[in-house]
């Protein structure tokens, strides 16, 4: 029995590591998966090899369910307030108010992008998916101030859904890319210009009179003295 | 080398002058630095290609930045280390410290003095060749002890303890398989035992019987662990040992480390092909004799290239081994196996010897040549399966 596993343990290692070689050669034949990310090399090849497959944007590369920057859009938001309960942080700040035909209306629905944790709990929530995550990752900016968005910079006035009838969601994502552009001080990719620091007029520092000798022939001099 | 440095003292009749050695002295100055300049050039695009293998395996591209596709990125890594700091720990063993690093440069660089690249490329056609490779990459193993015990550092010394103890083991199996070509050959010189062997398959001294697959077979992964290449990379193990000997050292030093591992690659591949798949033994010779070490030398390239890609998709295949297993692989499986490999050479040799007539020594050789030329379509054609099962999903 012994003597038969000691063979079969030839063998079997030597199967496992073929067939390990193949799926290596296999997958060492195939195109990438992966694509580029130039974020500050050469960002003139990227759109070239998303091109190929038909893509416009790194964010279309992601998988579904990616979750990305909040997005709200006020077209269907019912002012519930349902996402402000449910974020364990605190990121999401509404104002609700009644407008002059006594309507619900949000006057802000602010979002703090910078606190925020991507949980996803917000809009599980939802009832009328308004609130999502999109796809978009590329937040960076210049001022932490400009990570917070307000998606109710003109107040609107609440959904109701029994009332008004369905209404269609825009298209994820479009929303917050306009809020990027709007808040990019900076082109995209360039960096701030390095401003030189204003010179500074050096103070000529009085020197303190030098005391020659080390410190016992020091002692012993003022001790003479 | 020493055929020109012959051929030049006969020429200009300085035999016996003091002209004799510095024309020697001068050759064997240009050549050392030759063979080392291919040596180091080696080394650095190995790292490159191995990074880029790695990465189409793992179906994303590797490092396609610097230069085109990537190509200079050796250099970059070469450049970076230069310009850092050379930092040494508290407590440690300055001179040791310093030094052991170049004791596994000088273990790998040296093996290269043997290793014939054509039928007159060679630095030193010792009559103890193989011998002396084998002594010289002991070498290797100091240098890592050194390193690992000169650190002052808990994670070296084990990576260090561990190195040793494994190429150490190793050491026996290799030196047995490599024992079984020599009985062959009758010699230790690298020449003959290239010669000895024939340009086609089966005349490779790999295929002389089944007793010599499997000793290329221990040769094989036996050198791998001496080298401390995956999937017997225990000494330098991430998980545990953080880099293991090699944890302390930074700057140029480490990168004479990774030179070294990378460089040792050619001399694995190389020595294998030497002993087992025929050298830079060419079917072809032309009247010319540059024509004809020219295509020696793309021969054997090409054979060590192609096992310097299999090291590396081994690499990135197989998982690393626990050390008891490594050692159960060892001692168990290896010296057993190899020395049953060398009585049975012995027999073998003595009853059928090699002809170059069709005899009952060529129908084996054809048949051996048949076995590990299915393991190769077995691996080729199941890939090929794989791939046509994932399209069909």
């Amino acid at each position: 029995m012994k003597v038969k596993k000691y063979f079969s343990n030839i063998v079997e290692a030597l199967l496992t590591t073929f067939e390990g070689m193949s799926i290596t050669l296999d997958h060492f034949f195939r195109r990438p998966v992966t694509y580029d990310y130039y974020a500050y090399g050469d960002h003139k090849r990227m759109p070239k090899l998303l091109a190929k497959d038909g893509i416009e944007r790194y964010s279309d590369t992601l998988s579904d369910g990616y979750r990305g920057i909040l997005e709200v859009d006020g077209n269907i938001c019912t002012g519930c307030s349902i996402c402000e309960k449910a974020c364990p942080i605190g990121v999401i700040s509404i104002g609700k108010g009644k407008n002059e035909e006594k309507k619900m209306q949000v006057n802000s629905f602010i979002i703090d992008n910078s606190k925020c944790m991507y949980c996803g709990l917000c809009s599980k929530d939802c009832p009328t998916q308004a609130i999502q995550h999109t796809k978009e990752f590329e937040a960076t900016n210049i001022r932490i101030e400009n990570l917070v968005y307000d998606w109710a910079e003109t107040p609107y006035v609440a959904y109701n859904v029994k009332k008004d009838g369905e209404r269609e969601r825009v298209e994820l994502g479009s929303l917050v890319r306009e809020k990027k552009l709007k808040f990019d001080v900076t082109p995209r990719y360039d960096f701030p210009k390095i401003v030189d620091a204003p010179k500074v007029k050096k103070k000529k520092l009085k020197t303190p009179p030098v005391v020659s000798g080390n410190r016992k022939t020091r002692i012993k001099k003022e001790e003479g003295e | 080398m020493e055929s020109l440095g012959l051929y030049l003292i006969e020429k200009f009749n300085i035999e016996g002058s003091f002209a004799q050695n510095i024309t020697l002295l001068v050759l064997m100055i240009t050549f050392s630095l030759i063979v080392l300049t291919w040596f180091l050039l080696f080394a650095g695009i190995t790292s490159w290609v191995e990074r880029r293998i790695a990465g189409r395996m793992q179906c994303r591209p590797g490092p396609n930045v610097n230069g085109p596709e990537g190509f200079l990125q050796w250099l970059m890594d070469a450049i970076k280390p230069m310009e850092k700091e050379d930092l040494m720990p508290d407590g440690a063993d300055k001179w040791m410290f310093k030094v052991a690093p170049y004791f596994v440069f000088m273990g790998v660089g040296s093996t290269l003095l043997v290793i014939p690249y054509s039928e007159s490329l060679i630095l030193g056609d010792l009559n103890i060749g193989i011998f002396y490779a084998v002594a010289i990459t002991s070498l290797a193993t100091i240098g890592i002890l050194l390193a690992g015990w000169s650190s002052n550092n808990k994670w070296s010394l084990i990576g260090g303890v561990r190195a040793a103890s494994q190429m150490i083991s190793y050491e026996v199996p290799n030196s047995l398989s490599i024992l079984a070509v020599v009985l062959l050959t009758g010699s230790l010189s690298m020449q003959d035992i290239v010669l000895e062997q024939g340009a086609y398959p089966w005349q490779w001294n790999i295929s002389h019987s089944p007793f010599m697959l499997a000793s290329f077979f221990i040769f094989f992964i036996s050198s791998l662990a001496e080298g401390s290449r995956t999937p017997f990379d225990l000494p330098e193990g991430e998980s545990e040992l953080v880099s293991g000997y090699n944890t302390e050292y930074s700057g140029i030093r480490f990168a004479v480390f990774f030179l070294a591992e990378w460089g040792n690659l050619f001399v694995m591949a190389a020595l294998s092909t030497i002993l087992f798949l025929g050298g830079w033994a060419s079917p072809f010779a032309f009247e010319s004799i540059y024509l004809t070490n020219f295509i020696q030398v793309l021969i054997f390239l090409s054979k060590v290239f192609i096992l310097v890609f299999i090291i590396i998709q081994l690499r990135w295949t197989l998982p690393r081994v626990r050390i008891d297993q490594l050692m159960t692989i060892c001692w168990t499986y290896f010296v057993p196996i190899s020395l049953v490999v060398v009585l049975f050479t012995a027999i073998w040799m003595n009853f059928f010897p090699r002809t170059d007539s069709f005899s009952f020594q060529t129908l084996v050789q054809i048949i051996t040549m048949l076995m590990w030329m299915y393991m190769i379509f077995y691996v080729i054609v199941k890939a090929f399966k794989n791939r046509k099962l994932t399209e069909e999903k």
